[in-house]
């Protein structure tokens, strides 16, 4: 009976420092782990988790077919839900990266880098999203915001760069979002309009610059020196409002108006203004290309 | 001597007992600890895998994030590295669809924070219900949600935006039919007008404890404050009209004074006015107590 107390109590010493050894060893590992997470927010749920315990055979009752049709399953679902949340939001996220700097427990600070795309204009942004859980309720913060902006057509984007440094001191995330996407919709609106003008009247309507132009020119093929000129552009407001402008500016010799002073065309701009808020600008500017085009049908 | 000899074989009887207990205590004991040096391994097992897979992950996960930056150019080389991935490992398969799930969930999770509408759909897409994110100044403030029907015609099911908000006007004003963005977008406008504005109230009321807020109401389209100008004990009473509901900013300002009726039409008051109506009245009523204009 003695011995075999001793033999328990052996054994039992070496079971306790192998639990000991083994202890340590996985709170170094899930201090790696954590350290780890700070770079990628690998969620190690759901079907991840399986695939992750099948990659290193901690799970053999299921094959490597079973687990890989399941993630794939979800990968095609959520593949399914971005395209929608892409086509619903009209900015598609080319990506994201985040960087945990501060996870404890009830406070969690990380680091954001999102870049991509809102019709032309290409965007990359950089904050700090800060949860704080206090009494069951969770408040998030964006601080430390940095916004960057390309498009192909410079002058576009004067308005839109003071906006900008607004937004990034009052750090509106958000508001960042929506200025710039009903911006890119309001150019959108102009490209579309002056593209179907263009198809329309090719001998009438000609542009200055490139697609993105803010400027459409109109003249008679018979008359290339007089014209007119339609300017249509986006302004945004330091508060990030957004307003398209037209303006109808005329393009006539000094000579010519010498010679043959005309009212119409010394009140075209204001004439258009009422136009502008009687008919919308489609029909205004399809008013205007009739009468320089001089053409019969109306 | 009955009753010793009795007891002799009792207590010995029940010393075998104790024995016979205790080396099952002991083995039971052992069995535990076995049990946890078990679980213990388990659970290290799992984290190197973990922490292995995650090393690898990031590899793929770095190289798929550099291809959808860089575009098309890229793709070629890309695919290249692919192969050899595809030589390196046998599960790259697995990886690469690892690697991807993770960039998605980031890039769903990045729509959510700057605002996406957070479309989801139900009942085989005859429905589709949308959130609406608030936020002022950075604090994540409401979130608000929409049901619509998809067929036969758009229309709103249910929501629960606060009912001075006029959803269904504005669901009228816009072509819902064929651009629920459209709408999405200006009542977005409205809720984070409204959101901002009550949210100023609040810092007025926290960080201002000398001006008192006479009226507001639950729209947060008007503010009527009593405002205090230092040494004279003058008070002055000024409205912040909000016509424009989209906006965090006064459409109109108005001072009264009853002690001193040329106030209002100081040079120092109109420059306080225009203060007023450029910037939030919080911070406008900061920089007017840091000029000793207001107590």
């Amino acid at each position: 009976m003695e011995t075999m107390n001793e033999e328990n109590m052996e054994e039992a010493r070496v079971l306790e420092t192998q639990i000991e050894r083994l202890q340590a060893e996985v709170e170094a590992l899930q201090r790696q782990q954590q350290e780890n997470h700070k770079d990628i927010t690998l969620q190690l749920g759901g079907q991840i988790q399986d695939a992750t315990s099948h990659f290193y055979g901690l799970t053999q009752e299921e094959g490597e077919e079973k687990v890989m049709f399941r993630l794939k399953e979800e990968v095609e679902e959520l593949e399914e839900d971005l395209k929608w949340q892409t086509k619903m939001n009209g900015i598609f996220l080319n990506s994201c990266t985040t960087k945990t700097l501060q996870n404890s427990g009830s406070k969690l600070v990380q680091q954001f880098s999102v870049s991509g795309q809102c019709s032309e204009l290409a965007f990359q942004v950089e904050f700090l999203l800060t949860e704080v859980k206090n009494n069951q309720q969770l408040e998030r913060t964006v601080s430390d915001l940095n916004v960057a902006i390309e498009a192909g057509d410079q002058q576009d984007l004067k308005d839109l760069s003071i906006f900008m440094s607004g937004v990034e001191d009052w750090s509106d995330l958000l508001l960042f979002f929506r200025t710039l996407r009903t911006f890119s919709d309001r150019c959108d609106d102009r490209d579309r309009t002056f593209e179907h003008f263009q198809d329309k009247y090719p001998d009438v309507v000609s542009f200055l610059g490139d697609r993105r132009s803010e400027v459409m020119a109109l003249s008679h093929p018979e008359l290339p020196g007089c014209g007119l000129l339609v300017h249509w552009s986006v302004k945004v407001s330091s508060w990030g409002e957004v307003t398209p402008k037209i303006n109808l500016l005329t393009k006539i010799p000094e000579k010519a108006l010498q010679l043959f002073p005309s009212e119409a065309l010394g009140g075209a701009d204001e004439a258009f203004e009422s136009l502008l808020r009687i008919l919308g600008p489609e029909a205004a500017l399809e008013s205007v290309i009739r009468a320089i085009s001089l053409s019969e049908e109306s | 001597m009955e009753g010793s000899s009795k007891g002799g074989v009792l207590s010995h009887l029940s010393l075998l007992e104790a024995k016979a207990r205790s080396r099952k205590t002991q083995l039971h004991q052992i069995k535990e600890l076995r049990d946890k040096v078990e679980a213990l391994r388990i659970q290290r097992d799992q984290l190197r895998a973990e922490i292995e897979t995650h090393k690898i992950l990031q590899k793929v996960r770095a190289s798929l994030d550099k291809k959808c930056t860089k575009g098309g150019e890229e793709e070629e080389l890309q695919v290249k590295e692919g192969e050899k991935m595809n030589e390196d490992s046998e599960h790259s398969q697995l990886l690469r669809l690892m690697a991807r799930h993770t960039q998605l969930k980031d890039l769903l999770h990045a729509h959510h924070i700057i605002g996406g509408y957070n479309i989801t759909k139900t009942i085989q897409g005859r429905r589709v219900c949308a959130s609406l994110a608030t936020a002022y100044e950075g604090v994540y403030l409401e979130t608000y949600n929409v049901e619509f029907d998809l067929k036969p015609t758009v229309r709103i099911r249910r929501h629960d935006v606060p009912p001075f908000i006029p959803v269904d006007s504005l669901a009228e004003q816009s072509n819902m039919q064929t651009d629920i963005r459209a709408f999405l977008d200006t009542l977005s406008k409205y809720l984070n007008g409204y959101a901002g504005r009550k949210q100023q109230l609040k810092l007025v009321k926290e960080r201002h404890k000398s001006v008192e807020v006479m009226e507001s109401n639950v729209l947060c389209s008007i503010l009527v404050m009593l405002l205090t100008v230092p040494g004279e004990r003058v008070t002055v009473l000024c409205t912040l009209k909000y016509t424009d509901h989209t906006r965090c900013l006064p459409t109109g300002v108005y001072v009264q004074c009853e002690a001193d009726k040329e106030l209002p039409d100081s040079p120092q008051w109109k420059n306080n006015c225009s203060l007023l109506m450029e910037t939030p009245v919080h911070k406008a009523l900061t920089i007017m107590r840091d000029r000793w204009i207001i107590a």
